[in-house]
């Protein structure tokens, strides 16, 4: 099976790219065998490998069984060659973008922008920069989003004719004497129009495709000025100031389309949040409400389908293309599932960690991966980082998870759930979610999990109003637990989204938390527990437990025996599980080899200038 | 001293807060409310005035704090201690081969002026000066790595790391070769060069005939009467390197995922993480200030001129 697969990934990388990306699609489509009991494996580390060099390296001498999101191309191409590795393709929820400012002329002018898209060369950016190792991408909801995606919007292929054709009707006529075209309201050449860009150096694939795009406007006569400049000063000028003409950026997306009310809703232009292009639509506006706060699937879906129509007509930006997460693993070991969206490495793929073992035993041992930045903190309330949330997402569990091939919904530590709505003053609308708990569930402690904890655990987070967690009781109203298996979220908003706000949420010990006065300097991975010899306060209710962190150099989890999906398979580990050291002759070797092939160079150096005298 | 430290922290501030970007415009997150944006300026103190923001930086210097980490709320000493034996092993280690072999390099080439080996000295010196460090950390990981896989990729400890202590030892200095190898390689250059072209200045004295006039051998007038001559610019470069042994060598760091200062200053620039930049500069000005110092005092040690 295993030959297969490869043999697969090495036809799709010798295909051309165009070709590649469709194979891509579907080879995503096997996302491998699964079960919902686990882990199988003793312990995990996270070993710190800064550069993707090293981290090559690591993995095709053993170091290491796992390179995390793949990007350049030479390193995939040489990956995929090795018998000894497989990967992992999966389209991701990825969007670049080039983004107009429409608070300015001419982006204005929806012609003018649709004109623009015309001369985006998607696939030749696909096929020469990323070597097809993106997708092309003509919407604002990525498909990797499943049944959000809505295939069926107005598309802008490459098409010098067309763009010309649109100018030319819009009478932004091309001045022979100048090589530009005229702004059609004061008949002037149209001004220098400047096009940002990360820098070559921070982002060498974005300043290149910035470069295409000015070459292609000038040629249909745009006065497309590519200016490359730091990144946070272009941040700084785009989001804070809109100061800016048009450029490209990317987003990196959630499992739903809610980022289409965030960066695209009227009242989210204003300088910080995140409508950079300034697009004010009234029409739009109601849509993505009804996106944002309706209460039904089917209601938000459909407002989610007539956005992408929607903004596909306005072009307030116009979307390039869509990575694909590659993942590298050893091919000694099985159970890797390839979830759609996030990849097989991710964190938010916990099927990947509870099902992978050794290609020669199903159960125990340990699996090196690596981590590409050091972890600054593990403390859930206040990581914004994902590498933190690569060594956090295994100790924890959701209130839900998701189904990898369906991406269905799937009950975890809920086993049933419902949002209805209630009235929270007279006339005014607001949303009761409500989970009914599993039974079962002991934190890693062995104390159990109830209904009291996540009720602690929101009402934490609103009096400590965490930033981080703002959506989650910016609305609140109160939390009812009517029994130890049932909590009662009631808010004064409605919104289909609150559902996975919470379920989502990393549920954090009452009996841990409670005592905790100041959250921002709480490091719990740091502090023994009270209780429990060998843990820290570092605990959920996940597959495995948090065991140190060395800092800049690993990370440790190991197999969490109270895990309510334990599989029934998994023997108890008789003893401590064993840390294999590394022999001492392994260092020795050379440590000292270094030193006595120099003395002996330097005694052959002696004798030589001996023997000449 | 004093005046110019402050002048420092001052313009510190000043350069670092006049930065077009703000922390929290570093998370680039389309679902991340604008409400949250603004609580995390809040909880960053970045809400309050500029002048209020500089009186709490002096005020927290001068007590001997250098602030609180933005992103890992750990205090900027802390960090900083957590990763400074590492930057000192590495690149202090480092200083002290590149300039030992360098020096010594220098010395002799200048010695035997247009033999075989000045030129192999000159040649090597200008090869290893010229080459960028990343190529050189790639190509030793490459032979040592993965040819010849006698050599780990990564860190400072294997993972896990004996628990011996002996074993332990070993094991660092077995994760320090290759980083260690790459400085240094980088390194000597630049000191055999210099020393070179200062020897052979100092060589052409009129002192220098004397000396050979007298009888006296080759090795005194090398050493005692041509090295000692070039101590005084030797140390000054020397005390300038000290603040470069604190800052560590931030691309050699990341190719070998060493845990170091330089590595961490650098995100912090990249991170726009106020408290991190001001501490490590201001801790940068202060080893510079007293490497002038010593380099001061040097002086007045090895050349009795100047005590004069």
């Amino acid at each position: 099976m295993n030959k297969v697969i490869n043999a697969m990934i090495l036809a799709i990388l010798l295909c051309s790219s165009s070709f590649l990306t469709t194979l891509c699609y579907s080879y995503s489509q096997d996302i491998g065998q699964w079960e919902s009991n686990g882990p199988r494996v003793d312990e995990i580390f996270f070993s710190i490998i800064l550069s993707p060099d090293p981290q090559k390296i690591a993995l095709k001498t053993g170091e290491v069984q796992m390179m995390p999101d793949l990007i350049r191309p030479i390193d995939i191409e040489e990956l995929a060659e090795d018998p000894n590795i497989k990967l992992f393709m999966t389209p991701g929820l990825h969007m670049f973008y080039l983004c107009f400012n429409m608070r300015r002329e001419p982006f204005d002018d929806p012609d003018f922008r649709k004109a623009v898209a015309y001369i985006l060369e998607k696939e030749e950016i696909t096929r020469t920069i990323f070597k097809g190792y993106v997708s092309p991408l003509d919407t604002f909801v990525p498909p990797a989003q499943g049944e959000w995606y809505n295939p069926d919007v107005p598309t802008y292929p490459f098409d010098l004719d067309k763009a010309n054709e649109i100018l030319d009707g819009a009478e932004y006529i091309l001045d022979p004497d100048t090589g530009k075209r005229v702004d059609p309201k004061t008949g002037e050449p149209l001004r220098d129009l400047i096009f940002f860009t990360p820098t070559y150096e921070v982002a060498p694939t974005s300043a290149e495709i910035g470069r295409l795009i000015c070459e292609r406007a000038n040629e249909v006569g745009l006065p497309f000025v590519h200016t490359p400049m730091d990144f946070p000063v272009m941040i700084r000028k785009t989001g804070d100031e809109r100061d800016f003409d048009m450029y490209v950026l990317a987003w990196g997306l959630g499992r739903f389309p809610t980022h289409l009310y965030t960066l695209f809703h009227s009242k989210f232009d204003i300088p910080g949040a995140q409508n950079m292009p300034g697009i004010r639509d009234k029409e739009l506006d109601t849509i993505l409400e009804r996106l944002w706060y309706g209460i039904e699937k089917d209601e938000v879906k459909e407002a989610a389908h007539e956005a992408q129509e929607m903004l596909s007509e306005l072009v307030p930006y116009v979307p390039i293309y869509s990575r694909f997460h590659i993942y590298a693993f050893s091919t000694d070991w099985n159970g890797i599932v390839n979830m759609p969206g996030f990849g097989a490495g991710h964190y938010n793929n916990g099927w990947t960690w509870l099902n992978l073992h050794h290609k020669d035993r199903p159960f125990g041992g340990t699996f090196k991966r690596v981590l590409s930045e050091k972890l600054d903190t593990l403390n859930p309330l206040v990581s914004t980082s994902a590498y933190e949330q690569d060594v956090m997402s295994p100790i924890f569990s959701g209130l839900l998870t998701v189904n990898p091939e369906t991406m269905d919904d799937m009950p975890w530590i809920a086993k049933d759930w419902e949002i209805k709505e209630w009235e929270y003053e007279e006339g005014e609308i607001g949303s009761i979610v409500t989970y009914h708990l599993l039974e079962s569930i002991t934190w890693q402690d062995g104390k159990p999990f109830t209904s009291e904890d996540i009720k602690f655990c929101i009402e934490y987070i609103r009096d400590n109003q965490i930033p981080l967690y703002v959506q989650s009781w910016d609305n609140l109203v109160k939390v009812e637990t009517p029994d130890e298996y049932t909590v009662s979220i009631y808010l004064n908003s409605t919104g289909y989204w609150y559902l996975y706000t919470y379920a989502g949420m990393t549920i954090l010990p009452k009996h841990i938390w409670e005592g905790v006065e100041d959250y921002r300097n709480f490091r719990p991975w740091e502090e023994p527990h009270p209780e429990v010899e060998g843990l820290t306060k570092l605990i959920g209710t996940g597959p495995f437990i948090f065991k140190e962190y060395i800092p800049g150099e690993y990370a440790r989890v190991v197999w969490n025996p109270l895990f309510f999906r334990n599989h029934p398979d998994h023997p108890l580990p008789a003893t401590e599980i064993t840390e294999a050291e590394q022999e001492l002759t392994s260092y020795l070797i050379p440590i000292i080899a270094i030193p006595i092939l120099g003395i002996a160079f330097w005694l052959l150096y002696k004798k030589k200038l001996s023997t000449r005298k | 001293m004093a005046i110019t430290l402050f002048a420092v922290i001052t313009i510190n501030f000043i350069v670092f807060n006049m930065m077009p970007a703000d922390p929290v415009s570093t998370i680039l997150d389309p679902n991340l409310p604008f409400e949250a944006q603004q609580l995390l300026r809040k909880e960053f103190g970045l809400d309050q005035p500029l002048h209020i923001r500089y009186v709490l930086y002096v005020k927290n210097l001068l007590s001997g704090e250098l602030g609180v980490s933005f992103w890992s709320k750990k205090p900027v000493i802390d960090e900083i201690m957590e990763r400074l034996p590492n930057t000192i092993l590495l690149t202090g280690t480092a200083a002290l081969t590149s300039m030992f072999i360098g020096i010594s390099l220098g010395i002799f080439a200048s010695s035997k002026r247009g033999s075989k080996f000045d030129i192999a000295a000159i040649g090597s010196g200008l090869f290893a000066y010229g080459v960028p460090t990343f190529f050189i950390g790639l190509l030793l990981l490459l032979v040592f790595a993965y040819l010849i896989p006698i050599f780990p990729t990564a860190g400072t400890i294997s993972r896990p790391p004996p628990t011996e202590f002996f074993a332990h030892i070993l094991d660092v200095l077995w994760h320090l070769t290759l980083p260690l190898l790459t400085i240094t390689i980088a390194a000597f250059g630049g000191w055999a060069l210099y020393t070179r072209n200062l020897l052979l200045d100092v060589l052409t004295e009129d002192y220098i005939v004397t000396a050979r006039a007298k009888g006296l051998s080759e090795r005194t007038i090398l050493f005692k009467h041509g090295f000692r001559n070039i101590l005084p610019p030797l140390i000054t470069i020397m005390a300038l390197s000290i603040p470069g042994i604190f800052t560590g060598s931030l691309i050699t760091e990341v190719i070998f995922s060493w845990h170091g200062v330089g590595r961490f200053l650098f995100e912090g620039v990249m991170r726009v993480d106020y408290p991190v930049m001001q501490g490590c500069f201001y801790i940068i000005a202060i080893l510079v200030l007293l490497s002038n110092f010593f380099a001061d005092i040097l002086y007045s040690l090895v050349d009795p001129r100047i005590r004069r």
